[in-house]
């Protein structure tokens, strides 16, 4: 191996970066271009894996190293899209001093919800039926189950709330 | 110890996966045991600590097999746990501290086919829930300080504003949250 081989996983994901800051600047949604940035990154490492002579045991471990560098990287743009946290710092910063009253005026509980409910019915994984709202997909469903089963594993908590967070 | 040929090509794969997997194990029990105080922070170190003894030792016991020999099979093998370990530190966030989307999908979920309202919702998601503890964190870690009645970025808080503030703007998205 060497120096070039031992660096795939980071062109691949430089790749993944560029083409999403590229094709979200281009009016591609968010996640669409994560997904398209993400292809084309793997697609990159398993091609140069493959002519730079790598066997299938040293390109598979590429392409699962630049899968786990992808997965950081959509949660970092993840977070600056739905963080609580970085919206309060964003909000305190062009606002240079804030009392609480000002923060909630600024991004308040309402707010959080309406963005989340939004989201939820535009992805389809809830529905409104007669001013009531129920489960319309099964992939957030999914995540949340998966959550709560990592929970009792390490936690041995099988509720999901969100006090103190 | 010689190598055989196909031993080359297994190396970052076989170690890769080990020694995350011992990182996974003691995290299992040492939680299972007693949880930390500050657990994304004990969960960092603790991965760490197991990714850098592994390499120490494969850099030093050179009778163990699949060994990494030179300086880019060493790096390899380092970019593959540390980009194992902060994939499962990343998605251990959403463990700690639950994400109001996931909440709120599964108060819905548990209401069955006669769903919920939205004032139901509200009922459990208000300022006090959603918003007020993530300012209490911001000066926790030190995010911010609160003077005088109001709250103002501390210089950690500033870098980190700044760095998403540009980041949105090279995505040309708007202030998220």
């Amino acid at each position: 191996m060497n120096w070039f081989q031992a660096f795939l996983p980071v062109y691949g994901l430089a790749a993944d970066m560029a083409l999403v800051v590229l094709l979200s600047r281009c009016g591609l949604s968010l996640l669409k271009s994560v997904y398209a940035a993400f292809a084309c990154g793997l697609g990159l490492v398993l091609a140069s894996s493959w002519f730079s002579g790598a066997a299938f045991p040293q390109l598979l471990a590429d392409s699962l190293c630049f899968a786990a560098l992808g997965y950081g990287f959509f949660h970092f743009l993840n977070m600056g899209e739905t963080a609580r946290r970085i919206r309060l710092l964003l909000e305190l910063e062009a606002g240079g001093q804030l009392a609480e009253a000002e923060i909630l005026s600024r991004y308040s509980a309402k707010d959080i919800v309406d963005v989340r409910l939004g989201r939820l019915l535009r992805n389809g994984q809830i529905k409104e039926l007669d001013g009531r709202y129920v489960i319309g997909g099964s992939a957030v469903l999914f995540m949340a189950m998966a959550l709560v089963a990592l929970k009792k594993i390490l936690l041995g908590k099988t509720n999901v709330e969100i006090s103190g967070a | 110890m010689a190598q055989k040929p196909g031993q080359t090509t297994v190396k970052t794969l076989f170690w890769g996966n080990l020694l995350f997997a011992a990182g996974l194990a003691l995290h299992f029990i040492w939680w299972r045991i007693s949880l930390p105080v500050r657990q994304a922070k004990a969960l960092g170190l603790l991965l760490a600590a197991v990714s850098v003894s592994g390499l120490a030792a494969l850099y030093f016991f050179t009778a163990l097999p699949f060994r990494p020999e030179s300086g880019p099979e060493f790096f390899n093998l380092a970019l593959y746990l540390a980009a194992f370990c902060l994939a499962y530190l990343i998605t251990y966030s959403a463990v700690e501290v639950d994400s109001p989307s996931l909440v709120m999908i599964s108060r819905i979920a548990r209401s069955g086919a006669s769903g919920i309202s939205r004032a139901e919702l509200d009922a459990d998601m208000g300022d006090e829930v959603l918003v007020l503890p993530r300012v209490a964190d911001l000066l926790t870690d030190k995010m911010a300080v609160l003077e005088n009645g109001c709250y103002r970025l501390a210089p950690k808080g500033v870098l980190l504003a700044a760095f998403f503030r540009l980041s949105r703007k090279a995505l040309k998205a708007g202030k998220g949250g």
